[in-house]
């Protein structure tokens, strides 16, 4: 069995809350959902206030993805109680589907519409690198250690989990925030609406990660993360395959059976294809498994790159306490799925 | 951990470059100094003052290859996608070998699908968004590059980018190596990739960092970096599963280090860069007298030379091994730079030479290094260090040992 790696804390930044504390609230409040709740076609966080984070200090040069991030991030740090001496040993991993599109469109647009197209914003142009909000966050909270930028489309929150993990079983890191976020763009939207119907939702989540065995006061232990990828014109079925072949593997890894598992989850607001039930029953899991939706897209909308991210946080204030499996499958033939046990109710750690 | 460490060694090189196209020429090309700088043709040039790069303008007999691949993906896919096949190739690695091994794809990149982006702003400024093809929008994000690697070989494995800037190489190899020393993998394609973008030629000459003729890096009259593009990838794989296979070892990959400045977006820390020289030896498990050669960062700007010259002396003392700058015959392949720079040092091995830096012409004392000016120099590499540093302060440092010294 590997080295296991706990969440510590969760940060959020949502439409449906700011906080982890918050957005458990709201997910777990009695709200049909019906037609009557369907989410626009895209939604934005309305009450996030960049004053809460950073005080009088200017975050012009800040674009809206870094401050998201760097809010998000600060939640986890600062709730898992992470002292600025210890944070220079710490690290981040962060996902999304290109880095800050938003800034990046309006750097090239400028290029064109300036009087000349080397007329740019100096101060603009580290916005446009994918790295910037990874870094900015690092530069922010201090934190010296590992520092990566992870993209794997709507499974770039899952891509950035696996990232960290392997980074501290790995040795180069003890404890790391990780997660995914990702801002509302005019860009980003048109990208999100030419590849799905869904509705795009801004948001982002963070998890504060230590390498170790089960505390108290942690949410849930990883155990473990695995992505593989299919050919684009794969069946839902031949999809479904690969799929429970990842959880296997998952399972023995981590010397866990089927059986053993008490909860699923799969992204996205419908598992349309059956491609997560179906996953399911090839692998063996019991036919009570209780199914947790995904609860922000199903409410607020799919985040793109921080749509996994979002997932896992959103198990985690609804999953029941265990075993669960976390699975997802994007459009373009990436395939992830989570193996994590539950610890507590989520309010207790939030 | 498993309790015996998995070795991980370097099998196959695949490159497409402006100097050369494919392992062997290029070889050739850094041992002879090639630079070549042309005007840009990858976008419309009008309005600035002077407009030149290290652009691939020649893709020799990949060219069909090409227009076949950029029907149905951007330029950083094909690129990739041209040096994913000549590392299989190289290799001599089997689609069904492949396979079996759980083969994935790790690739760093700074700007991903530039050319994509910077198209559909156009058309977006000129006809609106809605005159953009939902399949331009599709190509537009990062981890496409990835993606188009994996598609094209059949891979099953896990297909990602890291889009840690101009550290993005170092960082994908080194990924690779965790990855199969994790046992979840026997062999991983890794590396990285960028094209010549309008956004990036744009911020970097904006902040005068744009040299008006040719990179000099360590040079008193240096004035600057070249963007350049091209792809490197690399086959790694488990010594056991390259050895059971009779493969060409070139090299292993001892390990890698990674830090974050963590102090400011654009400007290098020497202190920080020193130490994650110390981070990568530590987990290479080597001694700084150990390392024969360094392939710089060395992007010819006024303050990384400095810095990362102050760093390795800080590490070495005042005798550092040689180091020399590939960015003087490529230019600055963004993400794609330390995987070049990762193959240069696999090839010095493989071939005992030292790889030069170019349009070399007065020393800078500030900097004070054995830069291997404008000759490539005959010497045998035993360990080489490969040096990556971005924006935002994400370093990583990766070290490797020539595969003659490797004994199973």
């Amino acid at each position: 069995m590997t080295a296991s790696v706990c969440i510590d804390r969760i940060g959020v930044v949502s439409p449906l809350g700011i906080g982890f504390a918050a957005f458990c609230q709201a997910v777990r409040s009695d709200r049909p959902d019906d037609a009557a709740t369907a989410p626009a076609s895209a939604v934005r966080i309305t009450d996030f206030r960049p004053a809460d984070y950073f005080g009088t200090r200017s975050v012009a040069t800040l674009d809206r993805m870094t401050q998201l991030a760097i809010a998000s991030t600060g939640q986890a740090l600062d709730g898992a109680g992470v002292a600025p001496a210890a944070r220079r040993a710490t690290g981040v991993v962060l996902g999304s589907a290109g880095g800050g599109f938003g800034s990046i469109s309006d750097f090239v647009r400028t290029t064109y519409t300036a009087a000349e197209p080397h007329l740019v914003s100096p101060l603009q142009f580290p916005n446009t690198v994918m790295n910037c909000a990874a870094a900015q966050c690092a530069i922010w909270h201090g934190l010296a250690g590992i520092n990566a930028s992870v993209c794997a489309g709507d499974l770039s929150g899952i891509a950035a989990l696996q990232y960290a993990m392997r980074m501290l079983r790995g040795g180069h890191a003890t404890a790391l925030v990780a997660g995914a976020v990702e801002e509302y763009s005019e860009f980003l939207y048109h990208l999100h609406r030419a590849a799905t119907p869904a509705p795009f939702a801004e948001g982002g989540a963070v998890f504060m990660l230590r390498a170790g065995a089960r505390a108290d006061q942690t949410v849930a232990t990883l155990f473990g993360i695995r992505m593989r990828t299919v050919p684009v014109d794969a069946t839902p079925h031949a999809a479904a395959l690969a799929l429970a072949a990842a959880a296997r593997h998952l399972l023995d890894r981590a010397c866990v059976r089927p059986a053993d598992l008490a909860w699923r989850s799969h992204q996205g607001a419908s598992d349309a294809d059956g491609i997560g039930r179906a996953a399911s029953t090839l692998l063996g899991a019991p036919d009570d498994l209780s199914v947790v939706p995904d609860i922000a897209a199903r409410r607020a909308g799919a985040s793109a790159g921080a749509a996994s991210a979002l997932h896992l946080a959103g198990a985690l204030a609804l999953a029941p306490q265990g075993l669960g499996i976390l699975t997802a499958v994007s459009a373009q033939g990436m395939l992830g799925c989570i193996l994590v046990d539950h610890h507590q109710p989520a309010e207790h750690a939030a | 951990m498993s309790t015996i460490e998995t070795r991980v060694v370097v099998t196959g090189l695949g490159v497409i470059s402006n100097i050369a196209i494919g392992q062997q020429a290029f070889a050739a090309a850094l041992r002879a100094g090639v630079g070549k700088v042309g005007p840009i043709r990858s976008f419309d040039t009008t309005g600035y003052p002077y407009a030149h790069a290290t652009e691939i303008h020649d893709l020799g007999a990949l060219a069909d290859d090409y227009r076949e691949l950029a029907a149905t993906m951007g330029r950083s896919s094909c690129l990739a996608t041209l040096a994913g096949r000549q590392a299989v190739q190289d290799a001599g690695l089997a689609g069904d070998v492949l396979r079996a091994a759980g083969a994935g794809v790790v690739l760093g990149t700074t700007n991903g699908e530039s050319q994509v982006i910077d198209a559909i702003v156009k058309g977006w400024l000129d006809d609106g968004a809605a005159s953009v093809p939902a399949g331009a929008w599709q190509h537009a994000p990062a981890h496409r590059i990835a993606h188009a690697v994996a598609g094209d070989l059949g891979l099953a494995g896990e297909a990602l980018v890291l889009a840690t800037a101009c550290a993005a190489g170092n960082y994908a190899i080194g990924h690779a190596a965790d990855i199969i020393q994790a046992g979840e993998a026997d062999v991983m394609l890794c590396g990285g990739v960028d094209s010549v973008c309008r956004k990036t030629y744009s911020g970097f000459f904006r902040l005068g960092a744009i040299t008006p003729d040719v990179c000099r890096p360590f040079d008193a009259g240096r004035r600057g970096i070249l963007t350049g593009e091209g792809a490197a990838v690399l086959v790694l794989e488990s010594l056991d599963h390259a050895t059971a296979r009779g493969a060409h070892i070139y090299a292993e990959v001892l390990g890698y280090g990674s830090n974050c400045d963590a102090r400011h977006m654009v400007a290098p820390d020497q202190d920080s860069i020193a130490a994650c020289i110390r981070i990568a030896h530590a987990r290479a498990g080597i001694t700084p007298e150990q390392v024969d050669y360094i392939c710089a960062h060395g992007t010819g700007t006024r303050t990384n030379d400095v810095v990362e010259a102050g760093a390795v002396h800080a590490v070495f003392g005042a005798r550092p091994p040689p180091l020399s700058s590939i960015k003087s015959m490529l230019g600055h392949t963004m993400g794609a730079a330390s995987a070049m720079g990762a193959i240069a040092c696999v090839l010095g091995m493989r071939d005992d030479f030292l790889p030069p830096t170019i349009h070399f012409e007065q020393a800078d004392p500030q900097c004070a290094v054995d830069c291997v000016p404008n000759h490539a120099r005959p010497a045998y590499i035993g360990i080489a260090e490969n040096h990556g540093f971005a924006f935002g302060g994400n370093n990583a440092i990766l070290i490797l040992r020539n595969g003659k010294e490797i004994t199973a």
